[in-house]
């Protein structure tokens, strides 16, 4: 056998045997994958409670009331004339808000007056302030629009710009990509990539603890070459696992092609990869590993530009963030595996993968070939005691 | 007591990794949260404009949309293919299609329909895009409405409660912090007892405690649990300063919450470590435990809209009881009343140690849970 194919099947066996690795890199690789989904499992807020701060009470403000609790995303718990009481409720979180119908709704309608409501939503709770306020603008503009319209018919206009005029400009929204709007179709596909990254990190650094160093030349670089390949192999079959078991119970949509996704992946994980080598050889002991990754996990999610966007992280920090693997790979595998884009489309952040696996290589060649003590002294001491 | 902190002082001394855990890493990491998060609110998110129209009517509701806060508009030629192109490539988190004949319809009264694509793959920006998008439209068909004599019957004010500017930064910035710090402060916990076991110091430890595990645990983890109520207290308060939070109820509650959860973070890390006498093991568990902590946290996505298992388990982790009742007296003026659940959760986690008193002393003393990798 080749040194290089050597070097693999040992890696792999190795991995395989080694329970603590296994536990960490494989199965902590498909339990946070089924595990971090269920929260979302609803995908949109609904029945969201609210009060209404009714000073009219009257035919009017009854109907509309009935319109806002039609809504699928609230549900009208309370109606009473008492606004700090339904401050309260709101400030202890027990609404997510309350509308405030002005007591001569009925009045200001009759004589064409504009009246406004208003809707006071818990915007401390972000999706709790949008779902809500976006809900009951909607049922306050369906009403409205009904009543402009009958006010035309009844000034005589014609039943077509009676319907129009209310509404003289419409929207059609088309949402591309997550078509239901859930969030965890938005969030979880970016978040397995990171789950990919961080649990093979650190089953990468804690085989690294204590390791052998490569062998001097290029047989360094082959059995180098034969490890990567070893963890790439798992990598692949992790994700193979998640397109066809995740995706179908949680039934992600995915609009781009799966092939091209792999194909965008091949060199971000050789480059997550290649970085756990070159880590590894820091590490002293198996569950600092671990301890750091925990650290750094919500740091890297936002810093990939999809749930914070890039245009607003500061660009020192932006550019750092694509030393990250997570940041190219979460970019090309949204775009190309969600977004349809092709890989001409999304070549920045795939030539970004295959810059860092170079980088990360050439760290983890050099690193490999020296011995913990010459790491140790090749560094400040601060830099080392990091790692440690 | 002393002789337990003569003895942490001298492991802490040689101990460079808990310089790193106990000052740096929570210095930097709130550090790279607050940067992230510092233009507060996004704003300018490019939108692609595709004019079929190209008339004074058209670009008078370019005005419009321009004029909202949220996005910037993109002028590209009136072209769909090279349209959809820039929604894939990320440079665009929306098109906005103006129809041929709109300002034809305009005037005869026919309705135009613009067409919004937006990119929902990417929530936060997709949402503002499409909050923006329709503000600017129900506005320019107000403001048509009144030229030819319509008045509308019945307008809708959004009124944002607790945070008027809509600031993303102070709900995401400051809790993601407190996520990572309790990572830490469990990761420190197991760490600080688990390597007595692994590296067979524990007998010592125990006998520099006169043999009681109680005080052996106490006394170590004590200048621990002090260091992070105030090094992690003053990093959030000046955190919330730097975000301008005014503070709506008691900043002596949030302080004494953050201690309860300090002490919450250590009572699990001693729980796990105690169950699975090995440093490694309980890492791993609590991995697995407090790291999705903050997806189910309800910060992002409401409680109230989880179900079954997530719910239970949002219920039963104590980093969203922390959140829910930062946010309450931070933001919201809670009440204590409404906000005591969460205190009492805190303090159930922060007393687990103590059903497990009788394991840490078989633990300290049996030289057989030692050593374990």
């Amino acid at each position: 056998m080749s040194t290089g194919l050597r070097a693999f099947w040992q890696e792999l066996t190795a991995v395989l045997q080694d329970k603590a690795v296994v536990v960490v890199m494989l199965g902590g690789s498909v339990f946070y994958a089924l595990f971090y989904p269920l929260p979302y499992q609803l995908q949109v807020a609904q029945e969201l409670p609210i009060g209404i701060l009714d000073h009219d009470r009257s035919v009017m403000s009854r109907e509309l009331t009935r319109r806002i609790d039609a809504s699928e995303s609230v549900n009208v718990v309370i109606t009473v004339p008492d606004a700090p009481r339904l401050e309260r409720m709101v400030r202890d979180g027990q609404l997510a808000g309350y509308v405030e119908i002005p007591a001569r709704l009925h009045a200001q309608i009759l004589r064409g007056e504009p009246a406004r409501v208003a809707v006071y939503a818990n915007a401390a709770y972000m999706v709790l302030y949008s779902e809500t306020a976006r809900a009951v603008s909607e049922a306050v503009l369906d009403f409205n629009a009904e009543i402009v319209e009958q006010r035309l018919l009844a000034g005589g206009r014609s039943p077509v710009l009676a319907e129009n005029l209310p509404e003289p400009i419409a929207l059609d929204r088309h949402e591309l990509f997550n078509p239901d709007g859930g969030y965890a179709n938005y969030i979880v596909p970016a978040v397995l990539v990171l789950i990919i990254q961080q649990t093979f990190l650190i089953g990468i650094c804690m085989m690294q603890v204590g390791r052998a160093r490569l062998p001097a030349g290029t047989a360094g670089l082959t059995v180098l070459t034969g490890r990567t390949l070893a963890y790439l192999l798992l990598q692949m079959t992790i994700l193979l696992l998640y397109l066809v078991l995740v995706y179908r119970v949680f039934a992600f949509p995915s609009l781009g092609s799966t092939s091209l996704a792999l194909l965008t992946l091949f060199p971000a994980f050789l480059s997550m990869i290649l970085l756990g080598l070159a880590l590894g050889t820091f590490f002293r002991t198996r569950e600092t590993a671990l301890q750091v990754m925990m650290l750094v996990s919500i740091p890297a999610l936002f810093l990939a530009g999809f749930a914070w966007p890039a245009q607003v992280i500061p660009w020192p920090l932006d550019t750092l963030g694509w030393l990250i693997p997570s940041t190219a790979a979460i970019d090309a595998f949204i775009k190309t595996h969600h977004m349809g884009a092709s890989l001409h489309e999304v070549r920045n952040s795939w030539l970004m993968s295959w810059v860092l696996a170079a980088g990360y290589g050439l760290a983890a060649w050099w690193l490999g070939r020296l011995s913990s003590e010459e790491i140790e002294g090749s560094l400040s001491p601060a830099a080392s005691d990091q790692k440690r | 007591m002393i002789e337990v902190w003569r003895r942490e002082l001298a492991r802490f001394s040689s101990t460079p990794r808990l310089w790193w855990l106990l000052v740096f890493m929570p210095l930097l990491v709130s550090l790279v949260l607050w940067l992230i998060f510092s233009m507060r609110v996004p704003q300018d998110l490019p939108v692609a404009l595709v004019d079929f129209d190209q008339s004074a009517e058209s670009r008078a509701l370019q005005r419009a949309f321009s004029a909202t806060p949220g996005i910037a508009l993109v002028s590209i030629e009136p072209d769909m293919g090279r349209a959809a192109m820039a929604v894939r490539r990320g440079e665009v988190y929306a098109v906005l299609v103006i129809p041929a004949d709109f300002s034809r319809q305009i005037v005869r009264g026919e309705q135009p329909r613009l067409q919004l694509y937006f990119n929902r793959q990417t929530s936060t920006a997709g949402n503002i895009v499409l909050r923006d998008v329709t503000t600017a439209t129900v506005t320019a068909g107000i403001g048509i409405d009144l030229s030819l004599g319509v008045l509308p019957a019945v307008l809708v004010d959004p009124r944002p409660l607790f945070n008027p500017g809509l600031d993303f930064a102070r709900f995401l910035a400051l809790p993601l912090t407190v996520a990572v710090l309790h990572v830490l402060m469990v990761i420190v916990a197991i760490d600080l007892t688990g390597r007595e076991l692994r590296e067979r110091t524990a007998g010592h430890w125990l006998a520099s405690a006169g043999g009681r595990a109680g005080v052996a645990l106490f006394a170590k983890l004590l200048p621990y649990f002090v260091w992070f109520c105030i090094f992690g207290g003053a990093i959030l308060w000046l955190m919330a300063r730097s975000l301008s939070l005014d503070i709506q109820g008691s900043v002596f509650a949030w302080l004494l919450a953050w201690c309860l959860l300090v002490a919450a973070c250590f009572g699990l890390g001693l729980l796990l470590v105690s169950l699975l006498a090995n440093l490694r093991l309980a890492t791993s568990v609590a991995s697995v435990l407090v790291s999705p902590a903050f997806a189910y946290s309800g910060m992002t996505f409401p409680v109230a809209a989880m179900s079954g298992f997530a719910a239970f388990w949002s219920f039963v982790l104590p980093l969203g009881h922390f959140l829910h009742f930062q946010t309450g007296q931070l933001a919201m003026g809670m009440s204590l009343r409404a906000g005591l659940i969460h205190l009492a959760c805190l303090a159930v986690f922060a007393g687990l140690p103590l059903l497990t008193m009788g394991r840490w002393q078989r633990l300290l003393s049996d030289a057989r849970f030692w050593g374990r990798a």
